[in-house]
């Protein structure tokens, strides 16, 4: 066991961190703010080329394909490094879609997709859920028909967050009706300029944009479809592990802004850093900060050792967003009147960060699989309770 | 002990349900948060007619001469209504206030305007310290021959933006033993176009009013007086007493909050449930889940 990481790891991050510090404009980190550091922005995709050039975005990729041979564990760190530092961070090519068609994709869509997602030039969304199938996914029913040559698709999705800003659609359709739920599914990429797409927005409680998408008799090749058909659940179960998979840094950012506003905000004389209250709440979640650190390392050292993180991803990212929501909460107590304030106020600290990541805490504990859904995971997966 | 309500608290009840249902709607509420005003001038004039405005105001003062225990059964379903408005800042606060320390005159000319919905009023208190206390305030309020001269910026005022007058918290003697001693409380004029009204000071270009951004959107406001002339028959109670009053308005506008916050949690629970009842996932309905059982009892 050793908990610390390699020499060659920390040069790397030092490396990138003055990469972010020299190349990062306050004009995109504006966007990203924006877009809720998900890819796909004008000036995100500009500087994440930059960026990926170098081979981070998927580093642990092969050269071939635009990675850098890396660790898992140096993936990780990068992942997190950009989750700090307020760049786009939310990937669906390069964290999701990416590793699965590398697994399970065949060598033409190998060599279609995995460059350019490494070089960063191409965005994907998630067309998963719809207003029957959200976390019972199984539900879901936009169905493909087989027209010979290409698919006939029909349905509508909803919760697709990268939908307008992306470039295709890691599309879940029911390519077999009468076959058990879990054998009907399949993956397709869909080009988002397709005909017969329709994209609208959803608006959540923090004001960010997600998406509800309508697909009306759209044509799609059979060249476009990921593996093999009806297999698509079991794709699906593993990008899913992916994406719960979650850099927790952002808010450790959040954190640091807390602890840094008690120290310099004087209330009667004496910082609000000297009451034991204060920092007995802040100490706890330093506490806590470090016990993510911990799940999230370590979801790097199962993949290290050649296996997918399965219940563990969902014991990290029920962690990590738990944490997140006890972090704002706190932030919002020590803030007192000054965490209502919104971005824009004259006298909001942090230019109303808090408020802002109290409600985005709530949105990101939901997507990805909600604490409940994540925790039947664990009870079932992890503990081998039985199934209800 | 009995938790049952009264004949009367039945009907306020009542009342103010089927009137916020019919008056208060989702699209209604949406629309005053982006509202510059965030309340309706012809719903407040409705709310006043019903009485509500002067529940807490003695007949005497055309008010309806109810108690607080009756003002809690109002609030609730305010907040179960997620009422948006002044009411809370002019029928509970500024109204505690006015009753806890003006005198007769002073008392006649504000409570009945109150009570018929023609004037709102809100309370400045909270400072830069954001804290509720007397050592927070550091406005200052100074005599000059028949007036004080107040300067200072208080925070997070509610409704400032559409009141018409706020009762301010300022410093009269600025180095006293104890820092709860020494604050007197003062009406302001606002407007400034209401003649021969507690001789509305005209002066009000000293007043600058700027509303906050806030999370829920309601309208909380930096209010900065630069040597604003106030006549000094606008002081409420006793000069340096002012802390005291406040003390009690706070015990009472935190109960009176309280009695607001627990109608709005009960409406999100009906929510819960409503909705754990309606959405079907895996075949059922989610409610039937014990994860979403226990989630929602506790």
């Amino acid at each position: 066991m050793d908990f610390a990481f390699t020499d060659e790891e920390n040069r790397i991050i030092s490396e990138i961190r003055e990469f972010i510090e020299k190349e990062s404009t306050p004009e995109m980190l504006e966007e990203t703010h924006k877009l809720e550091r998900i890819y796909g922005g004008k000036l995100g995709r500009e500087f994440i080329k930059k960026f990926a050039s170098n081979g981070w975005l998927c580093p642990s990729w092969p050269e071939e394909y635009g990675g850098i041979n890396s660790s898992a564990m140096l993936t990780y760190m990068i992942k997190n490094e950009m989750a700090y530092s307020g760049i786009p961070a939310l990937f669906v090519g390069a964290h999701m879609a990416g590793p699965t068609i590398m697994e399970f994709a065949d060598e033409k869509m190998k060599e279609k997709f995995l460059l350019p997602i490494a070089k960063g030039d191409l965005e994907f969304s998630l067309g998963y859920s719809e207003p029957g199938a959200g976390s019972d996914l199984l539900s879901l029913e936009m169905r493909a028909e087989d027209k010979g040559g290409h698919y006939l698709v029909n349905g509508q999705k909803t919760f697709n967050t990268h939908a307008h800003v992306a470039d295709y659609h890691w599309l879940a359709v029911r390519t077999d009706p009468d076959a058990a739920k879990h054998k009907g599914i399949s993956i397709l990429i869909v080009d988002f300029k397709t005909p017969g797409i329709t994209i609208r927005p959803m608006i959540t409680i923090v004001g960010s944009r997600t998406n509800e998408v309508y697909y009306d008799n759209v044509k799609v090749s059979k060249d476009c479809l990921v593996g093999e058909e009806n297999k698509g659940f079991n794709y699906i179960m593993e990008a899913l592990d992916y994406e719960r998979m979650f850099p927790f840094a952002h808010y450790r950012k959040v954190f640091e802004n807390i602890v840094e506003y008690a120290k310099e905000k004087i209330v009667h004389g004496e910082p609000l850093s000297k009451k034991p209250l204060v920092r007995q709440k802040l100490a706890q979640l330093e506490i806590e900060l470090e016990a993510s650190e911990l799940l999230y390392y370590n979801l790097a050292h199962v993949l290290d050792n050649g296996k997918v993180p399965n219940y563990q991803a969902s014991m990290e990212k029920t962690f990590v967003c738990e944490l997140d929501q006890k972090i704002s909460a706190v932030g919002m107590e020590i803030m007192g009147q000054y965490g209502q304030l919104s971005k824009g106020s004259k006298w909001a600290p942090f230019d109303g960060e808090m408020e802002y990541y109290y409600k985005w805490s709530i949105v990101e504990t939901i997507y990805g699989g909600t604490t409940e859904v994540q925790k039947n995971i664990m009870a079932q997966r992890g503990l081998g309770l039985p199934r209800v | 002990m009995n938790f049952d309500l009264n004949t009367e608290q039945k009907m306020l009840k009542d009342s103010a349900r089927n009137f916020f249902s019919r008056e208060a709607d989702k699209e209604f509420i949406r629309e005053m948060e982006n509202d510059e005003k965030g309340y309706s001038q012809k719903m407040w004039k409705k709310m006043a007619r019903l009485g509500w405005m002067g529940l807490l105001v003695p007949e005497k003062y055309n008010g309806e001469e109810m108690g607080f225990l009756d003002m809690t059964v109002l609030l609730e379903e305010m907040g179960y209504a997620c009422l948006p408005g002044p009411f809370f800042s002019t029928a509970v606060l500024s109204v505690i206030t006015l009753l806890e320390s003006a005198n007769e005159k002073q008392k006649k000319r504000l409570l009945p305007k109150i009570a018929d919905g023609s004037q709102i009023i809100t309370l400045g208190w909270i400072e830069e310290s954001g804290t509720y206390s007397g050592k927070g305030i550091s406005a200052k309020a100074e005599l000059k021959d028949d007036n004080y001269i107040i300067s200072g910026t208080k925070l997070f005022v509610p409704d400032a933006n559409t009141a018409d007058k706020i009762i301010v918290a300022a410093r009269t003697d600025n180095s006293p033993e104890d820092p709860d001693e020494g604050i007197s409380l003062f009406v302001v004029d606002l407007k400034g176009d209401l003649k021969g009204d507690l001789k509305g000071d005209t002066n009000n270009k000293s007043i600058n009013i700027e509303a906050l951004k806030t999370i829920r959107s309601d309208k909380l406001c930096e209010v900065t007086f630069k040597n604003t002339i106030v006549p000094k028959d606008n002081m409420l109670g006793e000069p340096g007493k002012g802390w005291e009053t406040l003390n009690k308005v706070l015990l009472k506008a935190a109960v009176a909050k309280c009695a607001e916050m627990s109608g709005g949690a009960k409406r999100v629970l009906e929510m819960v449930v409503e909705y754990a009842k309606m959405r079907h996932q895996f075949g059922r309905p989610i409610g039937s889940f014990q994860a979403i059982q226990t989630g929602a009892a506790c």
